[in-house]
């Protein structure tokens, strides 16, 4: 093996040596090396992803905080959409001029911490000065920001676990007089009972519900009836006979067109419209449809867990923001200031309160989610997130494997392929990668 | 240098003067037409050099590396290439982007010359123009929105028409074997309106004379067109063929919007395999590999296309 | 036939200009009228919110003032610097002339995603970031597609003309100042619409390069109403129409000249 080292900033400089001897020095006097120990006031800047409409209130957090801590310096908030998020904030890293507090998704964040490029953060949240305990969280919220030996790397700023959204409406004229949510208080929303939902809903000419191929929509279904995805670090739903079983029950509802699959619905927003004309049951969606449901009278919803083989509360996914301070922050304290009272119970409450789409992933701060009164078991949402699992560390540390199993999972679909065969090709393909840690 | 200057193309014979001074004038006026290529080239070779060359000599040296674009970078030699070459990701997405460019390249100049040709004489061609011209300015969401519908495989008009008439369509998108076929139509529909405004440039430069000789002589429309127009067009067509075909191997954005490259990997193409290793992945120095293959493979087959301009391309010089 | 010609055009142009116009009735629905299925072209009622509600939430206005400052220097230098190598590449005979032009025509087949992070480097050190510079100045100096589209027009231009002005003393400045360009005012002109078009709907490099609000263009504003799980469609679609109409009315006004420059026949006459 021949691995020379090369230090990223000789590839740097060589490389402006290349560009740059038209346009002189002068230029490049200007730049040097950031300065990371600067005392006094500082600007810093917070990047996160969203629309404005999403960040309104965590803007106003900002500017609250700001006011608050003006002693500090300048907290500023730069925006950009999900989808160019991470070409933008990865670009910044390379280029050694990223932001000071980071926003950050699962496997950004595992690579973050394995490119060592964010302060480990255990003995702050334990610190005095922290409103972020490590033991506010439950032990499913830390995801991809927790390593294997137990380090803490960032927090988790909010969730949302999906739950079953059901159409009153469309079940009423099916023949299902009793609402889903009182089957469940009732202890009886089992998969046998859901099965009989179906069948009626179909009959009555309507789709039951939407099949997605993402982790997040496709997971719980199998872990809702006790089947298991990952264990020890290893893709293992093709060898557990519960999720190839439950997995095999949605490829036939698909093909026996009792639930659309999500390539099948025009996109935008699929399965929202659907569910909003009335022609179709369920959906399986979190908190963040609130805003676009409660707009609409004519709509009577409400949500459930999904069924479970007992009755009891089913296990679900959760998507999960994570938060994080660059090692190179200007000021680490101030920034770590910051973002213990981001994610703090005031701070989650303030934020998420009032029009937020999101549930509190810290413990205590609960009736945000409920105050609103919409929907009626809005309760569900914080009760889900008790339990919930983010994305599998296994998935988000290799990057780019998520995508690749959702991918595969549409071709299963595409194809109505067998469940079993499935799952074993996805097996070979995640398990080489989590080994590796990268894909092929 | 001077052995250099000497292989330089001959300047046009001068007026008649005693050899010395001639000698002088020829140095001299090499000498002025150096400083003139410098003076007339320089912005553009400035910009050349620094916002391309420049980056482009760092992404090679990048694709030597093994590189997460957050630590440092590691010299691991041709590796990279070797696996990536050999790679099933890699060969899917070339054979994807060849099958893509097979489809769009003659579909859109074939689509771009039959309505240039239509609109050409055409009563009320400017209001036409515009219509066409529509998709280059519709913002991609929209694009996407629409095509979306109408391709989809339940509720999308064009399948509602075609079980109409007794067919039984694939569902465009989701079937493995008809998505790359309908992100070739949905380019060709976007790229319609440019691609047939520059033929219909073209078009209106066919010198009226010639047209009207051959009707003169008997030709009929078909035989005018391939004799008279379609030779005279052959410079638009080869500017064209290029660019299309530059494009068509640059395909992305389409089916990044549309699809996100699958399902399954049927509509990863080769940028997309790139954007994907460096952005998704943070495997910089195999995305860097393949997009320096992807580079070889268009400089390769753009040297020989403008090689063919010699044969088939008719100058009226 | 005549009758046949139409109905093709009819039916062909309906075809290309049906999203088009799904965009602007959509500017006018609110979100659950956007995507009932089967979808309903003409919106009811119709909705005004959407413009004004796009045009509150953020600064359109300096983005506006934004996009025509980096598109408008984009467009004049584009023209100066490519007209001048596209001459000297027709024109002056140098050594390396044609391998040059190769390279030219090479970086055109240069993906975007190979060289963002390499010029993002670059403009870092020249201290361009969050700088309209970084946008205008590489696309001002460098332009390969207009540089290839130009020198096929000056190699149309007849010899004498120029050859004459040479007899007459005139350097070779003067011969592209007083001649050549004059001679180029359609392709320039084509030219103009084609790059202020492109400028206009340029994303990838301000997303990257830009970071401050309010130094952002059209586009960027346009995009951040992509949300999260969902987007607010139609205002993202009311802003996105309004972002276009710069543009159509550059090609209204512009069509005629695009026609005529694009002669690429290279004819003599």
């Amino acid at each position: 093996m021949t691995h020379t080292g090369l230090t990223r900033r000789s590839v740097l400089r060589t490389t402006s040596a290349l560009a740059l001897p038209v346009l002189g020095a002068g230029a490049l006097a200007a730049c040097g090396d950031d300065d990371t120990g600067a005392s006094g006031p500082v600007d810093m800047v917070f990047s996160a992803w969203g629309s404005p409409e999403e960040m309104k209130k965590a803007d106003e957090f900002v500017a609250k905080f700001n006011a608050a801590n003006s002693a500090a310096g300048k907290i500023s908030m730069a925006l950009t959409p999900v989808d160019s998020y991470k070409e933008k904030i990865l670009t910044q890293l390379v280029g050694g001029n990223a932001p000071d507090i980071i926003a950050a998704t699962d496997d950004f964040m595992a690579k973050l911490i394995e490119s060592n490029a964010v302060v480990e953060l255990g003995p702050l949240l334990d610190g005095a000065d922290s409103k972020t305990k490590t033991s506010d969280f439950g032990a499913e919220a830390w995801g991809a920001a927790k390593t294997k030996d137990g380090r803490y790397f960032g927090i988790t700023t909010d969730a949302n676990p999906s739950l079953m959204w059901y159409n009153t409406k469309v079940l009423r004229t099916a023949g299902v007089a009793e609402e889903p949510s009182a089957t469940f208080e009732a202890g009886k929303w089992t998969r046998d009972y859901f099965q009989n939902t179906i069948d009626k809903v179909v009959a009555s000419g309507v789709k039951a519900f939407v099949v997605g191929s993402s982790w997040y929509d496709l997971y719980p279904w199998l872990t809702c009836f006790g089947g298991t995805v990952y264990q020890d670090g290893t893709f293992v739903a093709q060898d557990d006979a519960t999720s190839v079983e439950a997995l095999q029950w949605l490829v036939d509802l698909v093909k026996a067109k009792a639930c659309y699959h999500v390539l099948n619905v025009p996109a935008g927003q699929g399965q929202d419209s659907l569910f909003m004309a009335n022609n179709l049951a369920f959906t399986t969606e979190g908190r963040w449809v609130v805003p676009q449901y409660s707009k609409i009278s004519s709509l009577e919803t409400d949500v459930v867990h999904r069924p479970s083989v007992d009755g009891k509360m089913a296990v679900t996914a959760t998507y999960t923001a994570f938060m994080t301070i660059n090692k190179k922050a200007k000021n680490q304290d101030a920034a770590f200031k910051f973002l213990t009272e981001y994610g703090s119970v005031e701070g989650q409450t303030f934020r998420l309160g009032d029009g937020g789409v999101s549930v509190p992933s810290i413990k205590g701060a609960d009736a945000v989610v409920t105050q609103g009164g919409y929907p009626k078991h809005a309760k569900y949402f914080t009760d889900a997130q008790t339990t919930a699992f983010p994305l599998p560390v296994e998935e988000a540390r290799v990057p780019g494997l998520s995508a690749a199993i959702q991918r595969a999972f549409d071709e299963m679909f595409a194809k109505n392929g067998d469940a079993k065969t499935g799952l074993q090709a996805i097996a070979a393909l995640a398990n080489p990668a989590i080994e590796k840690g990268q894909l092929n | 240098m001077t052995a250099l200057e000497q292989r330089a193309p001959a300047t046009p014979p001068a007026p008649a003067r005693p050899p010395s001074d001639h000698d002088r004038d020829r140095r001299a006026r090499r000498w002025s037409e150096r400083g003139w290529a410098l003076f007339f080239l320089g912005p553009q070779l400035v910009g050349l050099v620094v916002f391309v060359v420049g980056p482009l000599l760092f992404a090679m040296g990048l694709s030597l590396t093994k590189w997460d674009g957050l630590s440092e970078p590691t010299f691991v030699g041709l590796d990279n290439f070797a696996r990536q070459l050999t790679d099933e990701t890699f060969l899917v997405s070339l054979r994807n982007t060849l099958f893509f460019t097979v489809l769009l390249v003659p579909g859109e100049l074939t689509c771009a010359l039959l309505v240039a040709l239509a609109l050409h004489t055409v009563r009320g061609r400017v209001l036409y123009r515009l219509f066409y011209f529509a998709p280059v300015v519709t913002s991609s969401v929209a694009v996407s929105v629409v095509w979306l519908w109408l391709l989809n495989g339940e509720f999308g008009p064009i399948n509602a028409y075609l079980r109409n008439i007794g067919l039984d369509p694939p569902n465009w998108l989701v079937d493995t074997r008809t998505v790359i076929p309908a992100i070739a139509l949905v380019s060709i529909w976007r790229g319609l309106g440019f691609t047939m405004v520059i033929f219909l440039a073209g078009l209106q430069a066919v010198p009226k004379e010639y047209v009207e000789a051959a009707t003169v002589d008997g030709a009929g429309p078909v035989r005018r067109f391939w004799h008279v127009t379609l030779p005279m067009l052959s410079p638009t067509i080869l500017f064209l063929a290029i660019m299309s075909f530059i494009g068509s191997f640059q395909v992305f954005d389409i089916a990044f919007t549309m699809t996100r490259g699958g399902p399954g990997d049927a509509s990863y193409t080769l940028v997309y395999d790139i954007y994907d290793l460096a952005f998704t992945q943070f495997r910089f120095g195999d995305s860097a590999a393949v997009a320096v293959v992807l580079f070889a493979i268009l400089l390769a087959i753009t040297l020989v296309q403008l090689r063919m301009q010699r044969r088939f391309v008719h100058y009226e010089e | 036939m005549r009758v046949l010609k139409h109905l093709f055009l009819v039916a062909g142009a309906v075809l290309m200009t049906a999203p088009f116009v799904w965009m602007v009735l959509s500017a006018f629905k609110d979100l659950p009228q956007v995507f009932v299925i089967p979808p309903k072209w003409l919106p009811d009622p119709v909705v005004w919110d959407n413009f004004t509600t796009a045009w509150t939430a953020l600064p359109f206005g300096r983005a506006y003032l934004n996009s025509f400052v980096i598109s408008g220097s984009v467009v004049v230098c584009t023209l100066l610097t490519s007209a001048m190598a596209a001459y000297a590449f027709a024109r002056v005979r140098f050594r390396l002339r044609e391998p040059l032009f190769v390279v030219f025509l090479a970086t055109m087949m240069v993906p975007y995603q190979l060289t963002i992070i390499p010029v993002y480097l670059l403009m870092r050190e020249l201290g361009w970031l969050d700088s309209h510079l970084s946008i205008i100045v590489p696309n001002a100096l460098f332009n390969a597609f207009a540089v290839f589209l130009l020198r096929q027009f000056v190699r149309g231009i007849p010899r004498e003309i120029e050859e004459a002005a040479t007899i007459d003393g005139a350097n070779r400045l003067r011969i592209f100042w007083h001649i050549v360009l004059p001679l180029l005012r359609a392709p320039l002109a084509a030219l103009a619409i084609f790059t202020f078009m492109a400028q206009w709907n340029n994303f990838l490099q301000p997303l990257i390069f830009l970071s401050s609000q309010d130094k952002f263009t059209v586009p960027l504003l346009v995009n951040q109403f992509r949300g999260t799980y969902t987007t607010n469609f139609p205002v993202m679609i009311a802003a996105a129409a309004v972002a276009t109409i710069p543009v159509l009315i550059v090609f209204v006004v512009g069509q005629r000249s695009i026609i005529k420059g694009m002669t690429l026949t290279g004819s003599n006459r």
